[in-house]
């Protein structure tokens, strides 16, 4: 087993956003290997952002754990295309964590930034914090977005959480923002607090709220209320988005109307 | 602050809780070259406003409140409007309203212009000016008297006909100038807006830098050998603008982006970027301006007033003018408008729809529903809309022959951006099952189509475009101004034909300040009090040319009626450009006898100290030392 950690280091202009998408468990097999990230335009070797300490050795990724330490709120695409091994933040994390990755493991203690799991394809994201917009989301343009695996989010997410969902599972058991679940086409995005115009456009999947939707949109089909046996809690399902094909999934508590 | 504490003892009304939109009003299109009068001022801070609020707030008309927000609170003159719901307040676009809108995007691009909760009050304080406010966000005002205008007509007095205008996304191209000593001195058949950009005459002649003692003349050379300086420093410089100029300076605009790894944005990332984002998800079904003008028998504005920000485009291209395959058209054709607020455009139109702010995905929602015949999921309202209403606007719909969709950024400024857009792009999708249907975007600027169509064609990418890793990366929310700024990742910022000190966030405007930022712009404008430096240069369209792209994306050059004495845009970049690659030359040189990879370079504060001069005055303004 191995242990890669990262401090990252006081920065001059703490502003400037870091790209590292060279952090991955993969790329630590091999110790001698130099690995660069990007400050602003500027291509700089691993070590001027971060003090390096590794511990043990491993002989493929899935033996490597990286922790990453201190103000790593600015660095962006930690975990982009991982397939094996894991990520522990301690702090709070910069956009585009775990993109298309397809499997191991990254957690988050602090926040996420937004694209938290863009197009991820399997594995698993535990965001202690909130996570930002977009989270488990696709990208512009795309017709799909996250297709495998599991983003939890402990606090709440941002707008657009799960766009374009078409795998996997998302659960967030704080709130999440405006237009969650758009265009959703497959996949389980499950809210335990409140949403607002949740899975506009949706034509797949299945949504669930615990908590209130505020301006529900009129285009979805009403259909049972039941209780569910294991929470006590009163859920309506609907059928949507009916603007579209209207093959989804929409469950939720309560509702208002815009 | 000691009026403040005062207030509450005046027994007026309580605060109120209200909903904000800001947009143009064509008085504030009128002043956008006259920004340094205090006319400006009074057209910007003013609050429209029910007069049941006006009533509940105990004030009468012309009473000033305070509105406030988390971002902070300024001083508006209230005028009394029916147009508006009460509940519901109107803010012209300008640096009032933008001294209290939070910079959060949703990582979209563009910030809450609409649909933004507010806190209104009564207040005795008076109104501050637009200099003032930027003063505020760190900047330095610049009131000196202006020096005039620096055209050249060297054939004397003349008449000049077809002339196009640089001002909306119209480019209307029939505009009459009259030129004497040097000066135009009328403007026939253009609407307000454009008379009053060609009359405008207080140019700023020569570069000007910010000292601790006020504003310093300077050289051009002087100026480019600054901006270089700094960009080649920057870890994180912007580009912004741009659909004030050119096709071709927008051109070297992006090969200077790729050539020091910055960002090059433009100004639709806070208009109609969102559009353009709809569109990169469901495609576009457009189609000239002339084609609406000759078949459109259904002309549809939603979310947009072209009677205030584009005034001559509803008689040159859609319900005025006379169509080739439409009989008396004027009477046939049916205009709808879909909006928040009576707007001068709903008050002449056949039928308006008002919609609750933010409530436009809703009803493109439901009408795509009424039309596939699936009406009986509707609930009775929508955002404040009738569903019997609904059904018989969808009707009229269905009965057009050609029907087209304008959308402004009633769309795109409010809950849910993009994705508005999008839903009015499947709604004509749907449509188009049934009859012929298209869907324009009422661009702003006259050439700000232009920037997306150039920087499409050399990078891929319509906006925000992110060359820091050498090759091309596009998220708005990400790389897009608004955000970069309020981030405060920018170190470096150029602004050149836009001015973001009078339509960004007060945030962004407060960043802006503390970095080298340089404003490349024919007039003194908002953005100078933000600026380390100013570049004058020749404007488009009256002294100088280039192309520039419709809102329908049709290609049109603008011609020059009169010969400069300063350098245009193209110029002033290119010379930017190879000042840059000399010094990435000279440093590349270096490093190859250094081993090290580039560390750090200097931060925000050091950059600010990039020598400016060498002590050599070269005489500002003057063309001929220019080209030399």
């Amino acid at each position: 087993m191995m242990h890669v950690i990262l401090e990252v280091k006081k920065q001059k202009n703490p502003h400037i956003p870091i790209e590292a998408e060279e952090i991955i468990p993969e790329n630590f097999v091999n110790p001698g290997k130099e690995l660069s990230i990007w400050r602003g335009n500027r291509q700089v070797p691993l070590e001027e952002i971060f003090d390096i300490q590794i511990e043990g050795t491993a002989s493929s990724a899935m033996e490597i754990e990286v922790v990453i330490t201190g103000g790593s709120g600015r660095i962006k695409r930690v975990g982009e295309y991982m397939e094996a091994g894991t990520i522990r933040i301690e702090g709070d994390i910069g956009m585009h964590c775990g993109n298309f990755m397809s499997g191991g493991s990254i957690e988050i203690k602090g926040n996420a930034d937004a694209w938290l799991g863009r197009e991820m394809r399997g594995g698993t994201i535990t965001c202690h914090g909130n996570a930002g917009d977009y989270c488990g989301s696709g990208y512009r343009g795309e017709k799909r977005g996250m297709r495998g695996g599991t983003i939890e989010v402990f606090g709440n997410a941002g707008d657009f959480t799960a766009e374009t969902l078409t795998g996997g599972t998302i659960i967030v058991h704080g709130n999440v923002g405006d237009l969650s679940g758009a265009e959703m086409k497959g996949g389980i995005l499950t809210i335990h607090g409140n949403a607002s115009r949740v899975c506009g456009n949706m034509t797949g999947g299945t949504c669930t709220v615990y908590g209130t939707v505020t301006d529900m949109l009129p285009t979805f089909r009403k259909g049972d209320t039941q209780e569910r046996n294991d929470t006590g809690i009163a859920l309506t399902e609907f059928t949507g988005d009916v603007a579209n094909r209207g093959h989804g999934r929409l469950i939720v508590h309560s509702f208002t109307r815009a | 602050m000691h009026r403040m504490q005062m207030f509450p003892a005046t027994g007026r009304g309580a605060a109120m809780r209200m909903l904000m939109n800001s947009g143009r009003t064509y008085k504030q299109g009128e002043q956008l070259y006259y920004k340094e009068s205090p006319e400006y001022s009074e057209q910007t801070s003013l609050c429209f406003i029910n007069p049941i609020d006006l009533f509940k707030l105990e004030i009468e008309e012309g009473g000033n409140v305070e509105i406030e927000t988390a971002t902070g609170t300024t001083v508006f003159r209230t005028v009394a409007s029916y147009d508006l719901v009460p509940g519901e307040i109107f803010l012209p676009c300008g640096p009032y309203a933008n001294f209290i809108l939070p910079p959060c995007t949703h990582s979209t691009g563009a910030p809450d212009f609409k649909t933004l909760e507010v806190e209104i009050r009564p207040t005795e304080r008076e109104r501050v000016s637009a200099w003032d406010l930027l003063e505020t966000e760190g900047g330095l005002r610049y009131d000196l008297p202006s020096e005039g205008c620096p055209t050249r007509s060297p054939e004397g007095d003349k008449t000049v006909t077809d002339v196009l205008c640089p001002l909306c996304g119209c480019v209307c191209d029939d505009i009459e100038l009259k030129i004497r000593d040097n000066r135009i001195v009328s403007c026939e058949n253009g609407c307000l807006l454009c008379s009053a950009k060609f009359l405008a005459k207080n140019r700023l002649i020569s570069p000007i830098r910010k000292t601790a003692a006020g504003w310093k003349k300077i050289s051009y050379e002087e100026a480019i050998r600054y901006t270089a300086d700094v960009l080649v420093e920057a870890e994180r410089p912007l580009l912004f603008g741009w659909s004030g100029t050119y096709g071709e300076a927008q051109c070297i605009g992006v090969s200077i982006a790729e050539l020091i790894g910055g960002v090059i944005d433009n100004c639709s990332s806070e208009c109609h970027g969102p559009s353009i984002m709809a569109i990169q998800e469901v495609g576009h079904p457009g189609c000239t301006l002339g084609q609406v003008k000759n078949r459109a028998d259904v002309v549809i504005y939603w979310g947009s007033n072209p009677i205030a920000s584009h005034p001559r485009h509803m008689s040159r291209y859609s319900t005025y003018t006379d169509g080739f395959f439409l009989d008396n058209s004027f009477m046939n054709r049916t205009v709808i408008v879909f909006d928040v607020r009576k707007t001068e455009t709903a008050k002449i139109a056949d039928e308006f729809v008002r919609i609750k702010s933010g409530g436009d995905y809703a009803v493109f929602s439901a009408l795509r529903a009424i039309i596939q015949g699936k009406g009986d999921v509707i609930p009775e309202t929508v955002a404040g809309v009738k569903k019997e209403e609904l059904v018989r606007i969808a009707g009229i719909m269905l009965q057009a022959k050609f029907g087209t969709f304008f959308t402004g950024i009633g769309l795109t400024q409010s809950r849910g951006k993009y994705k508005n857009v999008r839903n009015a792009i499947e709604l004509v999708d749907e449509l188009n099952r049934h009859t012929k249907y298209t869907l324009t975007p009422m661009r702003g600027h006259w050439n700000v189509y232009g920037t997306n169509q150039t920087f499409t064609y050399m990078t891929g990418y319509p906006y925000a475009v992110d060359f820091a890793h050498g090759v091309a990366y596009y998220n708005p929310g990400e790389t897009s101004a608004i955000d970069m700024l309020s981030r405060k990742e920018v170190d470096a910022c150029i602004i050149i034909g836009s001015d973001p000190g009078a339509h960004f966030p007060r945030a962004c405007n407060e960043h802006l300040a503390t970095i080298p930022t340089i404003v490349i712009d024919p007039f003194p404008v908002m953005s100078t009090a933000i600026a380390t430096v100013h570049i004058p240069v020749a404007m488009t369209g009256v002294d100088a040319e280039g192309a520039a792209y419709r809102m329908d994306a049709v290609p049109l050059w603008m011609k020059k009626v009169m010969e400069p004495t300063q350098p245009n845009d193209a110029s002033v970049l290119r010379r930017l450009y190879d000042a840059i690659n000399e010094r990435k030359r000279t440093s590349e040189m270096t490093a190859n006898n250094a081993v090290i990879i580039d560390s750090a370079g200097p931060v925000n504060s050091e950059m600010m100290h990039v020598p400016l001069s060498d002590g050599k005055i070269v005489e500002p303004g003057r063309a001929d030392d220019w080209e030399r």
